[in-house]
């Protein structure tokens, strides 16, 4: 029987590299319990993408995979963090219920995870548009952009974010 | 409207191009005017196909979301990226606040709803219109409604907002009477001059009318009816007709860009200038009865803010253009 190489299989890469990802995300994150956590969360990653890429360079695609949830969560620990020192300099009557601050700060954290990837200046034009509520005009004035200009980047940030996959 | 067929399934991506169409629609529709002509073609675009009807599905679906967001919240989190302007936002949030507040919702940035009626005014917008029979409406800010004149009578369903009627006699051969209905009940004309105003358009909300010249009969669902005469206002719901009282002097000062206000509380005058700008305004309870009089131009809100400043011991703090706070001066 002619030489087969090992059936793939995402066993087999979590056998091999597992423990290798922890002691990587480990050094990054400060924290064995959240290292153990995005180490888990990368590998149900993997195993959405096409495994024969995978196993051609296993550790870049883990690395790469792991990274991005590396950023995603000091982006969700920060929005997190904001959230709290909003709300707790809200006067006890006009806090929003329990059950939809939890849902709210998801939806913040989705928002900010979009907005993140738009260069600043279309992120600042839909903000000022969207939560201050200014006119076209106003926003343009603000940026010093024209406001053809302003429209597009709002255009541009509503492209983004508002087509949830 | 119908919707061209199609074997996409429903939560199928949007293909990239439609998404920036339909992000583009949105700026449009988000702007400070928008002509019919717009309106028309964005109405083309939606029906031209299932893709572009979906888009614009989502981008509403999305809207939807923002506004489950408390506005304080959303700004201190999202506008500030670095930690101590984060910091100074949220203090900034501190001042603004005060027991009692409401948790405000991010504002609602969906004119295009009431853009189906047969009328509109936007906010902050005032109009007059002369229906067929030479019936005048003075439609106030905020204000939809749909016209419907039949050979029996002559409707006007005032879905939001305030309008002022003055009737002109019936052209058609057999006089019909002329009737403005809202979400509580109908208010017939038996005089001339009346206004009425819708608050919250849904049932469970009220209606109010104030009858300036001639009368009105109010009739609701469970077969109630009132007659108001001229210098009496009421309020009614869909059970019930409050007994009328004297109206205000200066109710239909609007029509002529004004708000009039007689030893009026403070938290009930902010209530009336804050229908002629968007956002919120708020008034804190220590305050709230303070007295106001006088005649104050509806045209420019801000300005209005400024002499109350002035002229009472208040401070009205700004944390964003949509969300305005009064407060007791300090100090």
């Amino acid at each position: 029987m002619p030489d087969q190489a090992p059936p793939l299989s995402v066993e087999t890469l979590y056998c091999d590299h597992h423990g290798w990802l922890q002691g990587w995300l480990r050094r990054r994150l400060g924290n064995p319990f959240d290292a153990a956590d995005l180490a888990h969360d990368t590998f149900v990653r993997v195993l959405a993408k096409d495994l024969a890429a995978v196993m051609r360079e296993p550790r870049a695609m883990l690395t790469t995979i792991a990274h991005g949830m590396v950023v995603s969560l000091h982006r969700r620990r920060k929005i997190e963090q904001a959230y709290l020192d909003a709300l707790a300099v809200l006067p006890e009557p006009s806090l929003p219920p329990e059950e939809t601050r939890a849902i709210m700060l998801e939806t913040l954290v989705e928002i900010d995870a979009r907005l993140d990837r738009l260069p600043t200046i279309v992120r600042k034009a839909f903000l000022l548009a969207r939560l201050d509520g200014l006119e076209q005009a106003d926003i343009a004035a603000q940026l010093g952009v024209s406001i053809p200009t302003v429209k597009r980047y709002i255009a541009r940030a509503v492209e983004q974010c508002y087509f949830l996959d | 409207m119908s919707v061209p067929y199609t074997d996409a399934p429903a939560d199928a991506p949007i293909p990239p191009a439609v998404r920036r169409e339909a992000a583009t629609w949105l700026v449009e529709l988000q702007s400070r005017s928008v002509s019919a002509y717009t309106l028309s073609r964005w109405r083309a675009w939606r029906a031209s196909h299932p893709d572009h009807e979906r888009a614009w599905q989502r981008i509403e679906a999305f809207e939807g979301k923002l506004q489950t967001l408390s506005s304080p919240l959303a700004h201190a989190t999202l506008a500030q990226p670095a930690s101590a302007q984060r910091r100074r936002a949220i203090q900034k949030l501190a001042l603004v606040l005060f027991a009692g507040g409401t948790a405000w919702a991010i504002e609602d940035r969906t004119p295009w709803r009431s853009w189906t009626a047969d009328h509109h005014t936007d906010t902050g917008e005032r109009t007059a219109i002369t229906l067929a029979d030479g019936t005048r409406i003075d439609m106030n800010s905020r204000t939809a409604i749909n016209v419907h004149y039949s050979p029996s009578e002559r409707l006007v369903r005032l879905v939001s907002g305030e309008i002022l009627v003055t009737t002109a006699p019936d052209t058609a051969p057999l006089a019909r009477p002329f009737i403005v209905e809202t979400a509580q009940g109908r208010a017939r004309a038996i005089g001339t001059r009346y206004a009425v105003l819708q608050q919250e358009g849904d049932h469970a909300g009220h209606s109010h009318i104030t009858v300036f010249d001639g009368a009105v009969e109010i009739s609701i669902g469970n077969g109630r009816f009132r007659r108001i005469e001229a210098g009496e206002q009421a309020t009614f719901t869909r059970e019930h007709i409050d007994a009328p009282h004297a109206a205000i002097e200066g109710a239909d000062a609007w029509t002529q860009d004004m708000i009039v206000a007689h030893d009026m509380p403070l938290a009930d005058f902010l209530e009336a200038i804050a229908r002629h700008r968007p956002g919120r305004l708020a008034c804190a309870p220590e305050i709230a009865g303070l007295k106001v009089s006088g005649t104050y131009p509806v045209a420019d809100t801000d300005k209005v803010l400024d002499i109350l400043q002035r002229s009472l011991p208040i401070e009205v703090r700004r944390l964003t253009r949509y969300w305005v706070t009064v407060h007791p001066r300090q100090g």
